[in-house]
């Protein structure tokens, strides 16, 4: 906390300064888009002055400035609706200035000659064609009387104005224009397109100021809104395939500006489930680095650390990592090998972070069983940049931007990372004689990260939408204290991943639009575990088995994956939306290597790295053939349907069939061969709203998994040092997973505040769950579970949004799950928090700073029951809080931002669980208090 | 004023699911007559649960659980010859309390039960001469030499019947540590013969029957007819039940002075790292 006071007091230096400057200025952010026909806000605070009247003046590309006041709401914030007519595509320029009692304008925000711009996502042609009043109307309209005009208002219904004799075409930019319709406008050198039919007349140029064009009446169209922004470069952003899972939930990263609020959108009315969404702005209000920092503050999630280093995302009360399906941009994070996810991501180049709870819908495939979890990269034009540092040596820098070159767009991000990583002591670890002093040892949470991706899409009228995207990530670290028991700081952990996707999409029109996409992901991993310390000896008496690096392990992996996917989202009779469509994957492990520098059973110091002898590989079938769970070919076919037969009532229906390449063995657990195993998903969901501001939702999920690579087939030499840890089951079948969640949202004015809540109750059941649980204190093989497992409980949301920048928001969630496998007296599981809460407000200090706060609440958790040996390898975590405490600055100079992110700034100790706690009572400790620095720039 | 008081109200609503936790409970007795007594603790002395005299030294619990093992046995078809309980089954842990002492006094079911915890159906089969001592072997291999400490001692040390006699020399190297194994007064001589020369019937947890604790030589035993497996039948087949009720019926649960005792030759050890009295 020491070194935070200079920061903040520094930030809050610069902050003045910007604040001292003399000139008067509008404090806001446009968004880059805006939806199309709906009225559009303009609202921020105002310094300086002071001014008669301040005026948001607007025009559409190549047409004259309108004028709007904007009224004095309370304190310094002022506010103006721009009517819906007024916002049609392409999109609008504003900017803002204020006008003395002298009549003497002063820019505020952007100026007539650099507008601010804002698209406006739809097409004006299927306005016209929608308009139900059609040419007759807007012939109507023009014989009405013409009204006056007052100041600050306009006149929608004035015919448009015509075009002076003489007047010159108006240029305006290329990106205003849909270049794939050649019959729109011609191209213009110099990347502008003269647009011969669209004629005005500048303010500025003539002094003074003509009526505005007219707009077309806009009728909210019945179907669903379109996503907030199109696979497509029509709306101006650089095209990217989306995945069915953004394009449910697109609609919940928008956030709307703050304000009176009293309907919630119709997508939100119209869904079945209940995601939850993290844009951009709520992740730096959360005070947040990484995605699962951010995950621990979703309702229903709980986040921790093991003993490795992994983050671990429990969801309802279950933990386990190939059930939480991690998708950056669409691609499948998590490996194929043990279900972990290279998912620690920094937050700073994510647009937003997409939660779903449950099985999502039919068109996600196989994997999202607990949760699926969808991070989304910045895709709108412009530059970022961000740079942080702060505490144990910790820096990193990110980068990202995209750019539309008419047809052609590029994307592109980076983040590099590098920490030396927090140390804190390990009391004690499986090395430590019972009694005595321990060994002198603390935690290592060394990292560097290396992120790129790069894409680039070819837009064309006739074949559609053409894309190829790359991504490289490279993680080198330590392990957090070990592999299992003991602390090991030598051990290194690399894990590399290239992903590469090419994709195609095309409109159909009125039919709706087809896709598909092509895909390539290799992902290895090499870990050197140091299982003992340096200078270890297992006998006293005997010098062969001494190991002056500690006894070491090493392991391996590499998977890849080929995979092909296509779908049709097509727009049926009877206001029915079906997306149907197939996909395909072959995965396999290209390579793997279990080393070790020691002999299983004598212990002998075997002087290198090599193979332990009789330990047959998950590639190998102990027969001089290829293992078969090595392999896997998939096969999903998937339908989904969303009939809305009245506006208060959709019902979406969905069916998924998979059939996935499973190994099968024997009694004994050799391998026999292999079987196309079928598996089976339906949903079924309805969002009944009887009021604008009031939805209820309810839906039925299934979805299956199959076991993992480790899980099938790992092994592990049957040595001293390796009691206790898992082994792989040949045997082990796959699970199922049965969700029935009900839900209620709530939108309601609060004054001028926004207040929306949320609450969901669910109840799943697990039919042959896979866990792994200690039986014996040996090699532990995962099972299934045949009763079952199942979780019940409810998640609650409250958001309260003041102004832009003053919001409090608070979330809880309560969950009891259980193993129905275990007698009753031990069926709860409880290494999970049952109660959640996160709550935390964001407040201006003055007209350019923020103060966001954040605290988190966890509660007790103790050890499962399943079997013996864990009852009687008892620990209790204490619950605990922790509070997270930004300054932040508003936007400085149109290109800046600077924060001080102070975590845990209370110094709440707190730990995570350990597979052996008997042996590691002082489980995993977690992080004191993080202080950083960050400095943001965007063009 | 009212929004804010709105959302007090849910702060306050939300507190109330703190109430809502629930956990299993670690104090149920496992048994339904936890405080019946089963035997005595022999007057003036003490038996030592802790890890080191559990998996390093002969153990009374463990001791007198193997004995129970061949007295199931005793009256059935196929007697054994002896049986053997590895030290990792004797926990000093509970359920509710660590006990790495027992004194001097009644020993009741429940705490019985807690210290045999893993409830093992017990299973007798037939083994070749050749398996015996290379089991007990393994039993050994891992025990320390004197004078380095007892870390972490291998739950795999095995306690005996009153039939066996095995002496033990740490200063050799593993696997050939076993310098004198009896059973019944039979001698065992290495590397042992087939089953067809030499059989000997033997009764254990069906966990280490199965390979666990790194018995890889007994894994199929139990599954091969030829060896004549069978699970106990008496007292539901589960080694802490039998031993229960062999207790309550022995001598050691007529009077504390004939209580029970550790019996400190079945075992005898040269050269080892000898485990002191722990702590309670």
């Amino acid at each position: 906390m020491r070194s935070a006071l200079p920061i903040a007091l520094g930030l809050a230096l610069v902050a003045r300064a910007a604040a001292a400057d003399p000139r008067s200025t509008f404090l806001y952010t446009p968004p880059v888009e805006a939806p199309m026909g709906q009225p559009f806000k303009v609202e921020g605070n105002l310094s300086g002055g002071p001014f008669a009247k301040v005026l948001v003046k607007v025009r559409g590309p190549g047409e004259a400035y309108e004028e709007y006041e904007l009224a004095l709401q309370y304190g310094d914030l002022y506010r103006a609706t721009l009517p819906a007519s007024r916002m049609v595509p392409p999109g609008i320029e504003l900017y803002v200035e204020g006008v003395t009692a002298a009549g003497k304008a002063t820019p505020l925000f952007a100026t007539a000659s650099r507008p601010a711009r804002v698209i406006i996502v739809g097409d004006s042609t299927d306005v016209a064609e929608k308009n139900p009043y059609g040419d007759a109307a807007e012939k109507a309209d023009k014989k009405k009387p013409k009204c006056k005009p007052k100041k600050g208002k306009k006149c929608p219904e004035e015919p448009p104005p015509e075009k002076p004799a003489g007047e010159p075409e108006e240029k305006i930019p290329s990106e205003w224009v849909d270049t794939s319709d050649s019959t729109a406008a011609d191209k213009a050198s110099g990347g502008e397109v003269v647009a011969a039919k669209v004629v005005a007349e500048r303010s500025t140029e003539k002094g003074t100021e003509k009526p505005p064009p007219e707009r077309p009446p806009v009728e909210k169209p019945l179907e669903k809104p379109q996503p907030e922004r199109p696979p497509t470069a029509e709306g101006g952003a650089p095209p990217r395939e989306r995945t069915a899972l953004d394009e449910e939930l697109a609609v919940y990263g928008a956030e709307a500006p703050s304000g009176f609020a009293q309907k919630l959108d119709e997508r939100t009315r119209t869904t079945v489930l209940s995601p939850v969404v993290l844009s951009a702005a709520h992740l730096r209000q959360l005070g947040v680095r990484y995605v699962h920092e951010a995950l621990d503050l979703v309702p229903g999630l709980a986040v921790s650390r093991d003993v490795q280093g992994f983050y671990r995302v429990g969801v309802r009360g279950l933990r386990s990592a190939p059930e939480v399906l991690f998708l950056l941009d669409g691609q499948r994070l998590n490996h194929f090998y043990d279900g972990q996810a290279l998912a620690t991501l920094p937050v700073d180049n994510l647009e937003r972070i997409e939660i779903l709870r449950g099985p999502a819908t039919a068109e996600v495939g196989l994997g999202n069983f607990l949760a699926v979890v969808n991070l989304v990269t910045h895709s709108e034009e412009g530059l970022r940049g961000s740079f942080t540092g702060g505490s144990f040596e910790a820096f990193d820098g990110h980068l990202s931007g995209a750019k539309k070159l008419g047809p052609v767009s590029l994307h592109g991000d980076a983040d590099v990372v590098n920490q030396y990583g927090y140390r804190k002591s390990v009391t004690k670890d499986g090395l430590d004689p019972p009694t005595g002093t321990p060994r002198a040892h603390s935690t290592l949470d060394n990292r560097f990260l290396l992120n790129v991706g790069l894409g680039v899409s070819l837009d064309t009228a006739s074949a559609g939408a053409f894309g190829v995207s790359g991504r490289f990530m490279l993680e080198n670290r330590s392990a957090l204290i070990g592999l299992f028991d003991v602390v090991g700081n030598d051990s290194r952990l690399r894990w590399q991943s290239i992903d590469v996707a090419l994709t195609w999409s095309k409109p159909l029109g009125e039919l709706g639009a087809v896709s598909a996409r092509l895909f390539f992901d290799q992902q290895d991993t090499n870990r050197l575990w140091q299982l003992t310390p340096d200078g270890y000896q297992v006998t006293a008496s005997n010098p062969d088995t001494l190991f002056p690096d500690g006894i070491l392990e090493q392991v391996t992996v590499g998977a890849r994956t080929f995979g092909l996917s296509g779908r049709a989202d097509l727009k049926l009779p009877a206001r029915n939306q079906l997306a149907v469509g197939l996909d395909a994957q072959l995965q396999s492990i290209s390579s793997y290597a279990y080393l070790a520098n020691y002999v299983p059973g004598t212990n002998v110091n075997a002087g290198s790295l090599v193979r332990p002898d009789g330990l047959r590989y998950p590639t190998e079938n102990g027969q001089g053939g290829r293992g078969p769970a090595a392999d896997r070919f998939s096969f999903g076919l998937f339908g989904s349907d969303t009939w809305t037969p009245l506006d208060a009532l959709s019902i979406q229906a969905g069916l998924r069939l998979d059939f996935t390449q499973l190994p099968t063995a024997d009694a004994a657990g050799a391998w026999t061969g292999g079987a196309l195993v079928p598996s089976f998903g339906p949903r079924l969901g309805l969002a009944v709203t009887p009021f604008s501001n009031l939805v209820f939702r309810g839906h039925y999920g299934r979805a299956w998994r199959a076991p993992t690579v480790q899980e099938l087939a790992e092994t592990i030499p049957n040595s001293d040092s390796n009691q206790g840890r898992a082994i792989g089951n040949p045997q082990l079948q796959g699970s199922y997973v049965d969700l029935v969640e009900g839900g209620v949202e709530y939108l309601q004015g609060v004054g001028d505040a926004k207040l929306q809540l949320k609450a969901n109750a669910f109840f799943e059941r697990i039919s042959n769950a896979i866990a792994l649980i200690d039986t014996t204190g040996n090699l532990v093989p995962y099972s299934n579970r045949p009763i079952g497992v199942q979780s019940w409980g409810f998640e609650g949301e409250a958001r309260l949004e003041v102004t832009r920048r003053g919001v409090a928001w608070l979330n809880a969630a309560w969950q009891r799950a259980e193993d129905l496998g275990t007698p009753a007296s031990g069926r709860l599981l409880t290494d999970v928090p049952q109660v959640r809460f996160n709550g935390g407000f964001s407040l201006p200090v003055g007209p350019y700073l923020n103060l966001d706060l954040v605290v988190r609440y966890h509660s007790e958790r103790r050890n499962n029951s399943r079997s013996v040996l864990e009852q009687i390898r008892r620990y209790t975590l204490p619950a605990y809080t922790t509070v997270t405490a930004q300054l932040r600055t508003e936007p400085l100079f149109d290109h800046l931002e600077l924060g001080v992110l102070g975590q845990n700034v209370f110094t709440f100790d707190y730990i995570d669980d350990v597979p052996r706690p008997d042996r590691m009572p002082g489980g995993v400790p977690r992080e004191s208090v993080l202080v950083f620095g960050t400095i943001r720039v965007f063009f | 004023m009212a929004r804010w008081l709105f959302f007090t109200a849910i702060l306050a609503g939300a507190s109330t699911l703190t109430g809502c936790i629930a956990y299993n409970d670690t104090c149920q007795p496992l048994v339904d007559n936890p405080n019946e007594r089963v035997a005595f603790v022999a007057k003036g002395t003490e038996i030592w649960l802790d890890r080191p005299n559990a998996r390093h030294a002969n153990n009374a619990i463990g001791q007198h659980a193997a004995d129970s093992f061949v007295w199931v046995y005793r009256d059935g078809d196929r007697p054994v010859d002896f049986a053997v309980v590895n030290g990792g089954a004797i926990r000093a842990e509970g359920l509710c309390v660590t006990r790495n002492i027992l004194r001097e006094g009644p020993l009741t079911n429940g705490t019985l039960h807690e210290i045999l915890l893993f409830e093992n159906p017990v299973i007798a089969v037939d083994l070749s001469e050749a398996q015996v001592v290379e089991m007990f072997e393994h039993s050994v291999e891992r025990l320390f030499a004197a004078p380095a400490p007892i870390v972490s001692p291998a739950g795999q040390f095995l306690q005996v019947s009153a039939e066996v006699s095995l002496d033990v020399d740490c200063a050799q190297p593993a696997g050939s540590r076993v310098t004198a194994l009896r059973i019944k007064g039979q001698s065992l001589q290495k590397p042992g013969r087939p089953i067809e020369q030499a059989k000997f019937r033997a009764a254990m947890s069906s966990f280490i029957v199965k390979g666990g604790d790194g018995y890889t030589m007994l894994a199929g035993t139990s599954t091969d007819p030829t060896r004549n497996p069978e699970q106990a039948k008496r007292f539901g087949g589960i080694d802490s039940n039998i031993a229960g009720e062999y207790l309550k019926q022995s001598p050691y649960n007529q009077t504390v002075e004939n209580g029970m005792r550790v019996d400190p030759m079945r075992i005898r050890f040269t050269n080892c790292s000898t485990p002191t009295r722990p702590a309670n």
